[in-house]
């Protein structure tokens, strides 16, 4: 918001340069984002007025601001017009019909003015700040509410039917051609400036076309009114119309204002257009006003809040200066120091909320103080509390715990947003099958129209995003929340998952070449799992999305319950991509305080190994061989592995070698080759009895 | 054999013989080969030379022996010589034949990454878990109360701006599993209420900032909004739960996903936040300067200053946004912070009354203090990403880069 300083001169003596007053309105929450010359020497300032502010979107209000800040009197601009002898009564006839919706409707006429080109000094007034002058007449409505807050409008008198104005609601079947040329179909909903016959301007948002003042215009009626926020932010949002005019009503203008604002313009309009002011002014108030607002003050309380020592004096000079009323009162029994009871100004009415039980609360006048003193003179420190506010929650535990694991194995870590295309969030498992996904009412796009119900989709895009730029090995993972709805709670469920997805060669023959598979996938998967000291075990499943025949459920087997999902992604682009996704609730319970992390002491005896090869039918799942080795546990036996697998020569159609590596070892003394080759040659031939290749199935 | 004399001049031949082959030996087996010839214990010229000492005449006998010794002397010698240069050579060949180049690159486990908005948000939770704070959650879907209503907003005020916050739609118009019933779409529920504040101020600043005032003098703080349901704008509802659920000494951060109905080159529609509260008797504006201050100096620089500057949030009073001295020029002035060497990073203030009362806290017993920045905004500072949409490209060249 823009404001000439030469203006701001007008009410309030101000310092030479420029920057400083920039720098104390700054510091005193009026942020001033550049400070541009203009026409001549002077300055325009570009402040943000916070919305809280509204008496402050107007030179006066602002000089009023600076008047406290460099402590110098605030010259208030003359207001009274000269009046002539017909009364307005006789002139228009004002009507509230809605007295909720417009509690104050003050109004001049002048007669007989010529329009035309304002003089100098008052399109310099309005250029300064960005606008355009118009004619003299709408400039001096701009002037005002630019100098005082109030929006005003100005309409051709002659053109009022029946030389009325009423306030109502719109009916059914109006519009209203407004300023801007546009038509507006109208409904009670909407508040209207009407004439005896028809619409004439939104109330609080824009005038209509067709009472607007033109070259011919000779009577003039000025309109200062007081509309209801609610009514003018719906009108505006209606119509998607932002004016000065709404922006200041739907922040809340002066409800005492209206009455100067005509005074003012009447004035200027007299001398800069012509014409006689007709003696006094139209003023409709709805009964009762707004309440005056007041609370109290103390000074002890407000220095200890602040961590400062604000004197007196200046909180009461302050103050006063802003336009409250502040009365010394008794001290509170407890209280050392002086105590005030301070009033609201009608121009910050909409800025204080009274307490539930009326009143304000201390901390309303703290802020006013604070702010004019400068919060950069309160001395920084820390709070004395004791200890620490808590632990560290298993959940937050989990998560960075997951984090590093995947890091450290390889993968980078992605952020995806939560948003999914509800399409291609069908197209993919989900650990809650069945739910249906939560739609947003706003999307930004369709293809972001759902809250993602899986981080497996976003993932794949992202790996994707990677491929098409020519990067040879993908491995992501994102850790965040999904989100299923729940029926009859108010709020969905947002289980928080980690999703994997790798593909693509890795290294060079340098440096070892990797090409990445279902395997390696689940490596990681099953690292994570062994970090977090869970059991997880694949079973074969057939889940959307996923190749069939490479894609398995991830049982908890402490549980039974199904924690996750993995597989080869039917859809290929470049090369093949797995995918896996894990709820953490699943990964949580196991690791923290009081888990089981206890290591077992190595023999101190040497280990002696021995390798089998185990030819078998293809559709034996390893995970039987390692039950049935497990199930027999031969004494000694402290570890066996999966050493290789192999089809090819030697090795008949339908069947694969599969190599297992044993380690036996004895904690209490050397074991010998031949207790070693018997026991193992047991283990064997009951593995071969079960599993070995029988020759070819008959046909 | 002839006389002394005879034999000592056959010795000067056989010398002068063992020289030319000795000169004309090349690799270890050839000078083998010379050794047995010459000093092989059974047949080697020098043993027989000895044990032909017998068949010289005794009077010649002893210079015939010193003479053979000499010839050995000089065998042995020359071949030790050759010996040496021998396995010189031979070692210089084994070090030519392992040689590496060491400047090759190592052979290495390509390493993963953690993204920077992790990493920023993990070592701010350090430094507060420093100064005493614990990190409190929330969900990301909320309602209106804990969104906007509890935190000041009033309803149907400026505060709000339907723009910039995405509701769901309500429960009951989705049907199956994806299907919606299409009306539904694009247009927001019966009563949209509330929008975002603008607290931390990564997620840009609005002319005007964000203001609401109060609502007076009819205050309604528990308006049903007929279960909307909203992605949160800001983790502040994480404050309002937290301060429901618990009583005062509070002093927790509030991290997480935040969502605005945004979308152009410097707004991302999803991004982080961290909110810091505390809440506890006797909490002045001095303990929230105090505290941001402790933050900034360790989370940038301990040369880092704060500066406070009055603004407007409807959750706070008094309220401030908070620069900091610029962590790319030092405060000096450069580019990135338009000359002024201030950076403007956090939003802050007094935790309002109102809030207070609301989540059943006496504000006339305690007090408050409460800050926000965005996450997103530092980890570009730190890592130089320009632009905020880099962050969620999730592109590997970049995110292998990444480190903590």
């Amino acid at each position: 918001m823009l404001f000439a300083r030469d203006w701001l001169g007008s009410y309030v003596e101000l310092p030479e340069d420029a920057a400083q007053v920039a720098r104390r309105l700054t510091f005193a929450g009026f942020a001033v984002a550049s400070i541009a010359p203009v026409a001549g020497s002077d300055a325009v300032f570009d402040v943000e007025v916070t919305s809280n502010r509204p008496d402050c979107m107007c030179h006066l209000g602002l000089a009023r601001e600076l008047a406290v800040l460099f402590d110098r009197p605030l010259r208030q601009p003359e207001v009274r017009p000269r009046e002539g002898a017909v009364p307005v009564g006789q002139a228009v006839r004002v009507d509230v019909e809605d007295a909720a919706g417009c509690p104050r409707f003050a109004a001049r006429v002048v007669r007989g003015v010529r329009v035309g080109p304002s003089p100098a000094w008052l399109r310099a007034r309005l250029e300064a700040i960005g606008l355009r002058a118009i004619n003299n007449v709408v400039d001096v409505t701009n002037f005002v509410l630019w100098e005082m807050g109030q929006p005003l409008h100005a309409y051709d008198l002659a053109r009022l039917a029946g030389g009325r104005i009423v306030v109502r609601r719109g009916r059914g079947g109006e519009a209203l051609t407004t300023l801007d040329g546009v038509e507006r179909r109208l409904d009670p909903e909407i508040l209207v400036i009407a004439d005896g016959e028809r619409p004439i301007g939104l109330a609080g948002v824009m005038g209509g076309r067709d009472s607007e003042v033109a070259e011919s215009t000779s009577d003039v009626l000025i309109e200062a009114a007081h509309f209801d926020r609610r009514r003018v932010r719906l009108a505006a949002r209606r119509f998607a119309l932002h004016t000065d005019a709404s922006h200041r009503f739907e922040r809340g203008a002066d409800p005492e204002a209206c009455r100067a604002a005509t005074d003012r313009a009447a004035a200027l309009i007299a001398e800069v257009a012509g014409g006689e002011v007709l003696a006094g002014a139209i003023d409709r108030r709805a009964a009762p006003g707004l309440p005056l607002l007041r609370g109290r003050l103390e000074l002890a309380r407000l220095n200890s809040f602040a961590g400062a020592a604000v004197p007196a004096a200046d909180v009461e000079r302050w103050l006063a200066g802003l336009g409250f009323g502040i009365s010394p009162v008794g001290p509170a029994a407890d209280a050392d120091g002086p105590a005030w009871e301070v009033t609201v100004p009608s121009w910050r009415f909409y800025d204080f909320t009274p307490r539930p039980g009326g009143g304000l609360y201390p901390a309303d006048f703290y802020e006013e103080v604070l702010r004019i003193y400068g919060l950069d003179r309160i001395a920084a420190a820390l709070p004395a509390l004791p200890g620490s506010d808590g632990p560290q929650t298993a959940a937050q535990l989990v998560r960075d715990r997951v984090r590093r694991c995947l890091a450290g194995a390889g993968f980078s870590e992605a952020i995806n947003f939560s948003f999914a295309d509800p399409a291609a969030d069908a197209a993919l498992p989900n650990l809650r099958p069945g739910t249906p996904p939560l739609l947003l009412a706003n999307p930004l796009s369709e293809r972001a129209a759902a809250l993602r119900r899986s981080l497996v989709p976003n993932l794949v895009d992202s790996a994707r995003f990677n491929q098409r730029r020519g990067v040879p090995a993908v491995r992501l993972f994102e850790v965040a929340t999904v989100f299923f709805d729940r029926p009859g709670a108010p709020l969905p469920d947002e289980p928080e998952h980690v999703a994997l997805v790798c593909g693509g060669r890795l290294g060079s023959p340098w440096s070892r070449e990797l090409d990445l598979d279902l395997f390696d996938l689940k490596g990681a998967v099953e690292g994570l799992a062994e970090a977090l000291g869970v059991r997880l075990a694949a079973r074969p499943a057939t889940l959307p999305g996923l190749l069939a025949g490479a894609a398995a459920e991830l049982l908890d087997l402490d549980s039974g319950e199904v924690a996750g999902y993995m597989g080869r992604l039917e859809a290929e682009e470049v090369y093949p991509l797995f995918a896996a996704e894990i709820a953490l609730a699943a990964l949580t319970p196991r690791i923290g305080p009081g888990a089981h992390l206890a290591v077992e002491t190595p023999s101190r005896f040497p280990a002696v190994s021995a390798d089998f090869t185990l030819t078998q039918p293809l559709d034996v799942p390893w995970s039987e061989i390692e039950a049935a080795i497990a199930a027999a546990s031969p004494p000694d036996l402290v570890s066996f592995a999966l050493k290789d697998r192999y089809r090819g020569p030697g090795v008949p159609e339908g069947a694969v070698n599969t190599t297992i590596a044993f380690l036996y070892n004895a904690r209490d003394r050397s074991l010998s080759q031949d207790e070693v080759n018997e026991r193992q040659a047991a283990l064997t031939q009951e593995l071969e009895r079960r599993f070995g290749w029988k020759g070819a199935p008959a046909p | 054999m002839a006389g002394g004399g005879t034999a000592v001049s056959s010795l000067e031949d056989l010398a002068e013989r063992f020289a030319r082959e000795v000169a004309e030996v090349a690799g270890r087996a050839g000078w083998e080969k010379l050794r047995l010839r010459w000093l092989g214990r059974k047949q080697g010229i020098v043993r027989s030379l000895l044990e032909g000492i017998k068949s010289i005449a005794p009077a010649g006998r002893r210079a015939y022996g010193e003479e053979v010794n000499r010839l050995k002397e000089r065998v042995e010698t020359a071949l030790a010589e050759l010996d040496a240069r021998l396995a010189a050579a031979e070692r210089e060949a084994a070090r030519r034949r392992e040689a590496v180049d060491v400047t090759l690159p190592g052979r290495r486990h390509p390493p993963g990454s953690l993204h920077p908005v992790t990493l920023v948000i993990g070592e701010m939770e350090r430094i507060f878990a420093e100064l005493g704070f614990s990190v409190a959650e929330g969900p990301e879907v909320e309602d209106d109360f804990h969104n906007f209503a509890a935190l000041n907003f009033p309803p149907d005020h400026p505060a709000r701006d339907t723009q910039d916050t995405f509701f769901l739609v309500p429960t009951g118009l989705v049907g199956g599993d994806g299907g919606l019933l299409t009306a539904s779409i694009g247009s927001p529920p019966a009563t949209p209420p509330g929008s975002p504040s603008r607290f931390p101020e990564a997620a840009g600043s609005l002319p005007g900032g964000a203001g609401g005032e109060g609502d007076a003098p009819a205050h309604s703080l528990t308006t049903d909004h007929g279960g909307v349901r909203l992605l949160r704008t800001h983790t502040s509802p994480v404050q309002i739960r937290t301060m429901l659920a618990r009583r005062p000494p509070i002093r927790v951060i509030c991290p997480g996903r935040v969502y605005r109905h945004d979308n152009d080159l410097r707004h991302s529609p999803m991004f982080h936040q961290v909110e810091a509260l505390v809440v506890a008797e006797g909490i002045t504006v001095g303990h929230l300067k105090g505290t941001i201050e402790a933050f900034c100096k360790r989370l940038f620089t301990p040369r880092t200053e704060i500066r406070l500057r009055p603004s407007f949030f409807p959750f706070t009073e008094p309220s401030a946004e908070v620069d900091v001295t610029c962590p790319f020029c030092a405060g000096g002035g450069c580019e990135v912070c338009s000359q002024t060497g201030w950076m403007e990073i956090l939003g802050c203030g007094m935790v309002d009354p109102r809030v207070l009362a609301t989540c059943g806290i006496d504000p006339d017993v305690y007090s408050g203090f409460a800050f926000g920045l965005g996450i997103d905004r530092v980890a570009m500072i730190r890592y130089g990403i320009g632009n905020i949409r880099l962050l969620f490209d999730n592109d590997l060249r970049l995110l292998r880069q990444v480190r903590g």
